[in-house]
């Protein structure tokens, strides 16, 4: 059994749609380990049961996914935002990058959602995280803020991007523990897991499978024309093939191999190589960059980056619209920011519900939300020495 | 005799009544202390001094008279002669980002108030996105 495991879960360590990303989580199996360990023969009766055994399980958390991916970018935004003009370059470019990422990957769990039939909810006031809060289906093991650019923050951006630990060694009575009866995912990737075992058990078991064959329901997908500002390739989901592309893209992006990530000898750094989100973040805290020969243990032994951890507006931790009551002009400003966010949320929306050509009409909100996100950063909240900064609340 | 009241604080006051523009929104630019240095860096220590002090009277004789207030910042420092032109300079500043014809910072130009007057924006800067041109005005 571990040998056919085995090959479906080591291979190259570059995706296999573009040579150049690194591969970092062991593609996800092909078939669902319930599937392997009958073709071993075991008894039908002895099969974990997934934790996602029916369609609506399986909506449920696709929409547990789109929350999640774009949970993790308001904190993100705030810290990349909180650098001060023309400091920080690398530091910018690094989170900036990871940002763009997490947006797309938002997209193609909503597209996933689609290609089964449901309807991702983006323009509600429950979809807006609250900060400081735990990650949507995560095992709340840690919080997650706005909070500007530090080691601190970083810090936990690593937690948020961490490697899955490995999938035992295949036994199925740990494998069900893991994969399908834990109340909580530890790390993202162990979610997707989840999501794609549980693809893979509704789709068998529903006649004629789930992937909606509908031009209707075709019409819902975003594609690469409505995408603008690369962060990765769109994948239109028609298929469970395309399914299982989508999550790949997503996982593959995030994080590590799995939790051995910090003992791992694997060679996975050069020049050619986009990273995973747990290295960019991990270069920035050592301040310094991987080099060719580096491995996950020996951590990033390559050229220095310049880290100006003062160089940041001093934004407070968690900001509400509340704390800015007794200054009637930023509050006003503080409201603008809001709306206009709750008004690309409302875009989203559209574009995830048959309107994908309203994706494009969200980027100018997305400058605007910049440019007012900067502009909060450098107002003084009173004496206090702390600055404003966006408060990401949902604002009809 | 030297102004009560932090120059500083009575720079964003005065800041507030010449351009227009609220203090949450003159903050918003950045710009605040590198105005204040430029300002500094650029006015005689007496005229900077002197102006402040009117600024300081102008504000206590009139408070909670905007009317009153307007009328005292044209008749007393509007003037081209009143303290150099002063006033004039603070307005060119806050919305050119120059002192004169000289540019006071790389990122004057971006954060100038005049591109928020005209509700457009720094060409070559702040870009408001691919094709928003196709899309009426948010």
């Amino acid at each position: 059994m571990s040998d056919l495991l085995n090959k479906i879960y080591t291979g190259s360590t570059t995706q296999p749609g573009n040579p150049k990303r690194q591969k970092l989580i062991k593609p996800l199996p092909a078939v669902s380990p319930a599937r392997l360990f009958a073709v071993e023969g075991a008894e039908k009766a002895q099969l974990p049961q997934p934790l996602i055994k029916t369609l609506d399980d399986l909506k449920r958390n696709l929409q547990t996914a789109v929350e999640l991916e774009h949970s993790t970018i308001p904190p993100y935004l705030c810290a990349l935002y909180s650098i001060k003009e023309g400091t920080n370059t690398v530091a910018s470019t690094i989170i900036r990058s990871v940002v763009v990422e997490e947006m797309l990957h938002m997209i193609l769990a909503a597209n996933i959602l689609n290609a089964i039939g449901g309807k991702p909810v983006i323009n509600q006031k429950e979809f807006v995280p609250t900060y400081p809060g735990y990650l949507p289906g995560s095992d709340k093991s840690f919080i997650v803020g706005l909070e500007k650019f530090s080691k601190e923050s970083i810090d936990v951006f690593l937690k948020i991007e961490k490697p899955s630990p490995p999938l035992p060694k295949f036994d199925p009575e740990q494998a069900a523990d893991l994969l399908f009866e834990d109340p909580g995912f530890q790390t993202i990737g162990q979610f997707y897991q989840a999501i794609m075992l549980g693809i893979e058990y509704v789709n068998e078991n529903t006649p004629g499978g789930i992937f909606i064959d509908d031009p209707e329901v075709h019409k819902r997908q975003v594609t690469q024309e409505h995408y603008y500002g690369s962060g990765g390739m769109i994948v239109p989901v028609y298929s469970i093939e395309n399914a299982r592309e989508a999550i790949e893209e997503i996982v593959g992006q995030g994080e590590g191999i799995d939790d051995t990530i910090d003992d791992s000898d694997a060679k996975l750094f050069g020049q050619t190589t986009e990273y995973a989100h747990y290295f960019r973040f991990n270069e920035l805290l050592m301040e310094r960059m991987y080099a060719e020969d580096d491995t996950p243990k020996s951590g990033p032994t390559g050229d220095p980056i310049v880290v100006d951890w003062i160089a940041v507006h001093n934004m407070k931790a968690n900001p509400k619209v509340e704390d800015y009551k007794d200054q009637p002009d930023l509050l006003t400003k503080a409201k603008e920011f809001n709306q206009s966010y709750t008004q690309l949320l409302d875009q989203i929306h559209k574009a995830c519900n048959g309107e994908p050509e309203q994706l494009m009409k969200g980027i100018a909100l997305m400058y605007k939300l910049k440019y007012l996100a900067t502009e909060l950063m450098n107002i003084p909240l009173g004496d206090s020495g702390m600055m404003a900064g966006p408060t990401f609340e949902y604002e009809p | 005799m030297k102004p009560e009241v932090d120059p500083k604080n009575l720079f964003l006051e005065i800041s507030v009544l010449l351009t227009g523009f609220n203090n949450a929104e003159l903050y918003a630019t950045g710009m605040f202390d590198t105005y204040y240095h430029a300002l500094q860096a650029n006015t005689g220590q007496a005229n900077f001094a002197y102006f402040f002090e009117e600024v300081e009277k102008i504000l206590l004789e009139n408070r909670n008279e905007p009317e009153k207030i307007n009328q005292a910042i044209t008749s007393r420092l509007m003037q081209p002669s009143s303290y150099n032109g002063l006033a004039g300079s603070i307005i060119t500043m806050w919305y050119t980002g120059n002192w004169g014809n000289d540019v006071i910072d790389g990122q004057a130009y971006v954060q100038g108030l005049v591109w928020d007057a005209a509700q457009t924006h720094p060409p070559g800067a702040k870009q408001p996105g691919f094709g928003s041109w196709s899309m009426p005005p948010l």
